[in-house]
């Protein structure tokens, strides 16, 4: 089978699994809970559910020091069945005693199996009939949104798949890393590295193990499932906050087709990495806690109403569970889910949930609500926490890179400079107290205090003029000049700092004058009309600008917790969201007079549909991403090839590093720096053998250059097809120099000459297992009685 | 209850009609048997020995592929010699390096050299150039240690790193699977004081000796004693063997491994035919009735109708082998008074047919050397009388000396008279496995003993298999009806005889084909006459063949690779990277794909 069919049923099959995790199966737990919901609350809370629930599954296991199959299958199915139960409450003594009464009669001859069988199926396939009528009622009753959204997503499929379906191999090197850890997970060690956040792993492991997928099948294709859940959040919650149904759509356009992102801020997606699949659970928190606002108010204003009717009992006795309370209960999932997958989803999370506070400023301050969210921050940050304080606990030490996160959140604070203000004021400083500076500023320019002042003439130092009082209104227009001058400047320095992630300057204007626009125009609203709908949009507003600022703290001295590389992706990640909300102010003051009616929403989907016409026809599609060169091609081949036909722990690849974590439950490996070094300055009695049966050596004709990024569409780039040369120069076998590029050349160049002598030696059993015009892997089948040595001269050793 | 009339006449009809059904076919058993006619019998004179490809038709001294190097009387060359007439290789033998230098053949692929014909240097300089040139060497034996040290060349040649100075004496030999046809065997049994090699990297070990002392002291099995191994030299093979194997037949089938190693593919024609005789049984008189009496508490004639034959028509029917039973009338000829019986003659050529076996006549007898005439008479008279339509045509002479049965060969009036193959003892080495006696009549050699199976035969009978895919099992019963120790009861023979053909022969059985003495015959007659050229292109062989008639067999050994179809035959894999073709046309086109390797892409 060819990889792209292996990569297509790959896909089928993973997608379909994570689906049944997070959506089918909270679904069904859940059912009697969800029923007065619409689709999109219904998708939301089962992604949040699923999740969660796989996250502290597996970590319940490996605490219990119970990791298995058996034991997964036990502790994920069991508490699920009876949440099940206790949820819906199923007639189960009824449903037994119509089997044994339909058995009995058969038995009594009082029916026939085939009534029998009639009435046992009956109701499920009612059930059945009525889902499936349901799905095709409401995908017909809301087409043109399914056409939609299905088309926006389909798009996201080719464009974030195209890398793994054509070059099949990993495209960054962490992916091999965590690919590791979860190894490590499934031979039952967690955190093998160090405490690190844990969730994405779990989930991957999870499915691995229940699901019995390879774990390199799951990396492959994890990337592109993750990000049709990044891009449906997008919607979800636009579909919260906008009045239109249509606007969250043009939401996920503008984030799919035009080009209008830098591709760093969007190539990550395609690759399998727990800080995007973080990102799922971001907009949820927001979801969730403007939801949580909006039903606090509905609820202070029933109580409020049945307290004036004295009817209190009837207000305690009205719900079991509150809803503004289910609305905390998933924000504290979704905000817990953000600091197990990665912690700078949650540093983004809290930006987002900051943005959202300051925009129910002061309502977020009132102790009703006030102590909620504090309740439910506290425990999110247990639940998240709590794991891994268990382990750190016990013993097992912080991985490596939150020590580096730690290091580059402080690092940067402490390189925060003195606003340039202070420096020029040094030389008039006089004295300094606690808390205090004092300047003499008699002698001072007025360009200190005023930079658009300008220096006195020469000869003029020292002389004072004497200047008329400004009126009022001269001084009005002096502020606004001022300020306008300060925005202005501000807006440009942003410019500069931000087309790095926004790459067209008309959209950079677009989002920035928009943005400031809208903070202005909804603060006004709100203080106005007093509605939630106003402070949500503001609240978007807001993250866009906290998030613009994060990326751009450096330049305006401020802290910096994130590394620009990577605030650059939720930089990219806001600006859909904002550009709905923006568009949906204007829909919502526009429409306001006609109340909404539905035959409004024609302008939406016009204004979507001009916009990917103009898209298509001016060829503004965003263009294909790019990728790291890790592995070529007919390496991830051969490694699916070995696997499926070969039988386990028989056989080893002699090969660069990246396949090692790939087949490790399946083989075995040498790496080539390894194999060519204990033959280097050989002997008559050197010997070189590997103890399997099948032994197979992965040769890169042109190496390729390992880390370097290019187009997903293009080759990869390469150091040139091997040559003598290449192979006369001395190698380094061992330390981290033998993983240089030019190292590298050097020691794919003497495998090939290698391969090459000893293919003379036995040109009947060394054949060539596999060749493209840049790879060729050799096979050798070894009696393992009798092992040949693989120490020959073949005269670059 | 009365009956009518009609229904009295209906019953007795069925009742009639229900006798005569069951009776019918033991009737027609009786009167259309042609046990007493050998329908085994084949008009195969036409495959005599001018039609076949002999030692003189390719003895070549200017075009040969292979040359042999050695004395005419050496064992290890008329062994090389007859090899070469099994696959059809053109051939010189030269007494000397020096002389085949001298008349090098640009033809030459193969070069066999005995041990005692590298002696001084500029035999080890023409060996090297001879491997330069791409010529195979195959050593038949390890020069003399002392030459050895003293020769870089030919310690390069054969890969040697290091000579220890002291010999081992192995603790067995371990043979690895690919060489021989029947997989990796440990042979305990196989002991002798041989030097002690260590090889460089690029060699290839098909045999090594076991030491006892090897857990002890950390031998690791890559350091154990090579026996047979192979040796990459610039282009060619060099094939050395440490031990004494190409002495005797053992060495057709090595020979026939190595050359299928040297080679990608190698398609080399097979007698494909494995026969079971039992000499002096069908045993049909009633001597000896004492020992008998007192072992088996029988007399020898129902000792034969009553456990023996049962006993050993059960073993043959579990492996499938067909019965060439070797008659003996009597075998003490010296006494008149138990004569052939009648009885046992009709018994046993009915069983005969009913098992589709094959009889023929032993030679053997107890009484000594006057008496062999006498036998030969007497046995003309009895059977003649009794089944004077059945032509013997296989003839097993046992203990009965060549100069008299030679004088009786295809004399008319003669039990001899028919006789086409005479089935062999092995003698003398330079006996072949497979030869002409005369004008037509076809020699078969045996090449195992039935109750016997030792480490040595093994290795010989993997070698014959593997180089004619051919054996020849003989149970001598003479030992039964006159046993001279408590070994030779049947209890112990039967089941020893029952293991051998199920466990160790098993393989062999399962992989070629069940035959009389006389199906082998046309078989061995086919497999000399045919001549055939092969050549390979990409994933396809072609394979021509003249003197062609109706069905031969090859043996095709192919390297991770796999037949996929054949046009003009059939085949069958017998072992891995081996398969059996039987073709049915003289055109043969053979496809292969390689096991386990991906499709290359562009």
């Amino acid at each position: 089978m060819s990889m792209e069919i292996t990569t297509i049923l790959e896909m089928i099959q993973v997608f379909f699994a994570y689906a049944f995790l997070v959506l089918l199966a909270p679904y069904i737990v859940l059912k009697a809970r969800l029923q007065t919901r619409t689709l999109y609350q219904k998708f939301i809370i089962c992604v949040l559910v699923g999740n969660f629930y796989m996250v502290n599954v597996v970590f319940a296991m490996f605490i219990l020091h119970i990791p298995s199959r058996i034991s997964l299958y036990f502790l994920s199915i069991v508490p699920a069945a009876i949440a099940w139960y206790k949820i819906n409450h199923p007639d189960v003594k009824g449903f037994i005693l119509s089997i044994y009464t339909s058995i009995t009669r058969l038995f009594l001859d009082e029916v026939k199996i085939g009534t029998l069988w009639l009435n046992l199926t009956t109701e499920p396939k009612r059930r059945i009939k009525a889902a499936i009528r349901g799905c095709a009622s409401h995908i017909f009753h809301h087409f043109l949104e399914w056409g939609m959204l299905f088309g926006l997503l389909a798009f996201n499929v080719y464009y974030y798949g195209y890398q793994t379906f054509v070059r099949y191999s990993y495209g960054t090197s962490d992916m091999v890393v965590h690919h590791y850890w979860v190894n490590q997970l499934a031979e039952g060690n967690i955190f093998c590295n160090g405490i690190y956040p844990f969730g994405f792993h779990n989930v991957l492991y999870f499915i691995h193990d229940f699901f019995d997928i390879q774990i390199i099948s799951i990396f492959r294709v994890f990337g592109m499932i993750e990000t049709l859940y990044i891009y449906a959040m997008i919607y979800v919650l636009l579909r919260k906050i906008c009045r239109s149904r249509y606007i969250p759509i043009i939401g996920v356009l503008i984030f799919t087709l035009p080009n209008l992102f830098e591709t760093q801020g969007i190539m990550r997606y395609q690759f399998t990495l727990p800080q995007e699949f973080g990102m799922i659970f971001l907009y949820p928190c927001a979801y969730f806690l403007i939801e949580f606002f909006q039903r606090k108010k509905e609820e202070i204003a029933i109580e409020k109403e049945l307290r004036g009717q004295s009817k209190l009992y009837t207000w305690l006795a009205l719900y079991h569970i509150r809803p503004s309370t289910w609305s905390l209960i998933f924000f504290a999932m979704s905000f817990s889910l953000t600091l197990s997958a990665h912690f700078y989803i949650t540093i983004v999370t809290f930006i987002l949930c900051f943005a959202v506070a300051a925009a129910y400023f002061p309502v977020v301050f009132h102790y009703r609500y006030f102590c909620s969210i504090a309740v439910a921050g506290i425990l999110s940050l247990f639940s998240a926490i709590a794991p891994m304080a268990v382990f750190f606990a016990g013993g097992t030490p912080l991985q490596g890179s939150l020590g580096w996160a730690l290091g580059v959140i402080s690092s940067s604070s402490e390189k925060a400079e003195a606003p340039e203000q202070d420096k020029k004021l040094e030389k008039y400083k006089v004295n300094e107290g606690d808390g205090f500076v004092v300047y003499d500023l008699t002698d001072a320019p007025d360009s200190l205090l005023d930079p658009s002042a300008s220096a006195p003439p020469a000869g003029t130092a020292g002389q004072t003029t004497a200047r008329p009082q400004p009126s009022l209104l001269e001084r009005m227009e002096k502020i606004a000049n001022g300020l306008q001058k300060k925005i202005v400047s501000f807006n440009d320095k942003l410019t500069a700092n931000i087309n790095s992630v926004y790459i067209q300057e008309d959209f950079i204007t677009f989002l920035l004058y928009g943005m400031e626009g809208m903070i202005g125009a909804c603060a006004l609203l709100t203080l106005i009309r007093r509605k939630f709908y106003y402070r949500n949009l503001l609240s978007m507003a807001l993250y866009l600008f906290f998030i613009i600022m994060l990326y751009s703290s450096a330049d305006f001295s401020l802290p910096s917790p994130m590394d620009q590389n990577r605030s650059r992706i939720f930089a990219a990640y806001a600006a859909p969201v904002f550009c709905g909300v923006l568009l949906d102010l204007g829909y919502a003051i526009l429409f306001r007079p006609l109340r909404y009616h539905r035959l409004t929403e024609f302008f939406p989907i016009a204004a979507g549909v001009a916009m990917t016409f103009l898209i298509i026809t001016n060829d503004f599609i965003k263009p294909l991403s790019l990728e790291f060169a890790i592995q070529s091609t007919g390496e991830m081949y051969c490694n699916y090839d070995i696997m499926k036909n070969y039988p386990e722990k028989k056989w080893t690849i002699v090969s660069s590093t990246d396949s090692l974590q790939l087949i490790l439950h399946k083989g075995w490996h040498q790496e080539v720096c390894t194999f060519l070094g204990k033959m280097h300055n050989m002997n008559a009695d050197t010997t070189v053998t590997i103890p399997t049966k099948y032994v197979f050596f992965y040769i890169e004709k042109y190496p390729i250059q390992y880390g370097a990024s290019n187009n997903v569409s293009e080759d990869f780039l390469n150091l040139g097809y091997v040559s003598e040369e290449d192979a006369a120069m001395p190698a380094i076998y061992e330390g981290s120099a033998a993983y240089g590029i030019e190292n590298r050349k050097t020691l794919e160049s003497k495998l090939f000459f290698w391969a090459k002598a000893f293919e003379e030696k036995y040109p009947q059993e060394f054949q060539v297992y596999y060749e493209n015009d840049t790879f060729i892997c050799y096979r050798i089948i070894q009696n393992e009685y009798n092992l040949y040595n693989f120490a020959i001269d073949y005269t670059y050793n | 209850m009365t009956i009518s009339r009609s229904g009295f006449i209906t019953m007795s009809i069925t009742m009639v009609a229900i006798l005569f059904l069951f009776q019918f076919s033991n009737v027609a058993v009786k009167y259309t048997t042609r046990a007493t006619t050998n329908e085994t019998r084949k008009a195969n004179t036409k495959l005599s020995a001018a039609k076949t490809v002999l030692e003189e038709h390719l003895n070549k001294k200017s075009t040969y592929t292979t040359a042999i190097i050695g004395d005419e009387t050496s064992n290890e060359v008329m062994i090389a010699m007859e090899w070469c007439v099994y696959i059809k290789r053109e051939f010189c033998r030269f007494s000397s390096l020096e002389e085949f230098d001298d008349n090098f053949s640009v033809g030459c692929k193969l070069l066999i050299v005995t041990d005692e014909m590298i002696t001084t240097p500029q035999h080890n300089k023409i060996l090297k150039h001879v491997a330069d040139l791409g010529i195979h060497i195959i050593m038949t034996q390890l020069p003399d240690t002392n030459i050895l040290r003293s020769s870089s060349i030919l310690r390069n040649l054969l890969g040697i790193r290091e000579i220890s100075p002291e010999t081992c004496k192995t603790d067995g030999v371990t043979l690895y699977e690919g060489f021989l046809l029947g997989g990796k065997t440990n042979y305990r049994k196989l002991k002798k004081t041989i030097p002690y090699l260590y090889l460089k990297g690029g060699t290839k070990k098909y045999m090594v000796g076991r030491l006892k002392e090897q857990k002890k002291e950390k031998i690791k099995n890559e350091d154990l004693p090579p026996i047979i191994w192979r040796n990459q030299y610039e282009n060619s093979f060099i094939f050395g063997v440490n031990w004494d194997f190409f002495r005797d037949h053992t060495a057709l089938g090595m020979y026939t491994a190595m050359w299928a190693d040297a080679n990608n593919s190698f398609i080399y024609p097979v007698v494909n035919a494995q026969s079971f005789v039992t000499e002096s049984f069908p045993y049909l008189s009633d001597e000896n009735l004492g020992d008998i009496k007192k072992n088996y508490y029988h007399t020898s004639r129902s000792l034969s109708t009553d456990v023996l034959w049962p006993d050993l028509v059960s073993t043959l029917s579990n492996t499938g082998d067909k019965l060439t039973g070797m008659i003996a009338p009597k075998l003490e000829y010296n006494n008149s008074k138990n004569g052939t019986l009648g009885g046992s003659i009709d018994y046993f050529f009915r069983q005969t047919e009913k098992i589709s076996g094959e009889l023929g006549i032993s030679g053997t007898q107890m009484a000594g050397m006057p008496f062999f005439y006498k036998k030969l008479e007497y046995d003309k008279k009895n059977l003649k009388d009794r089944v004077p339509n059945y032509a013997f045509t296989s003839f097993y002479p046992g203990n009965m000396p060549e100069n008299i049965y030679s004088k009786y060969l295809h004399k008319e009036n003669t039990i001899l008279k028919d006789i086409q193959t005479l089935v062999l003892p092995k003698k003398d080495y330079n006996h072949k496995i497979i030869s002409f006696y005369d004008y037509n009549t076809l020699c078969l050699t045996k090449t195992i003993d039935g109750f016997s199976h030792k480490d040595r035969e093994d290795l010989y009978l993997r070698s014959m298999e593997t180089a004619l895919g051919y054996s020849t099992t003989v149970i001598d019963f003479k030992k039964v009806f006159y046993p001279e120790s408590e070994k030779d009861d049947w209890t112990k023979l039967s089941k020893d005889l029952s293991r051998y053909l199920t466990t160790h022969w098993k393989e062999f059985r399962e992989c070629f084909t069940q035959t009389t003495i006389s199906e082998a015959d046309q078989k061995a007659r086919q497999f000399l006459t045919i001549k055939y050229v092969s050549f390979r292109q990409n994933d396809i062989i072609n394979l021509s063949l003249t003197n062609f008639d109706k069905e031969a067999d090859f043996i095709l050994t192919l390297t991770n690779e796999e037949v996929t179809s054949v046009e003009g035959g059939t085949y069958k894999k017998i072992e891995k990277d081996r398969y059996l073709i039987t073709t049915s046309h003289k055109d043969v086109v053979i496809h292969l794909q390689a096991t386990g390797a991906t499709e290359q892409s562009n």
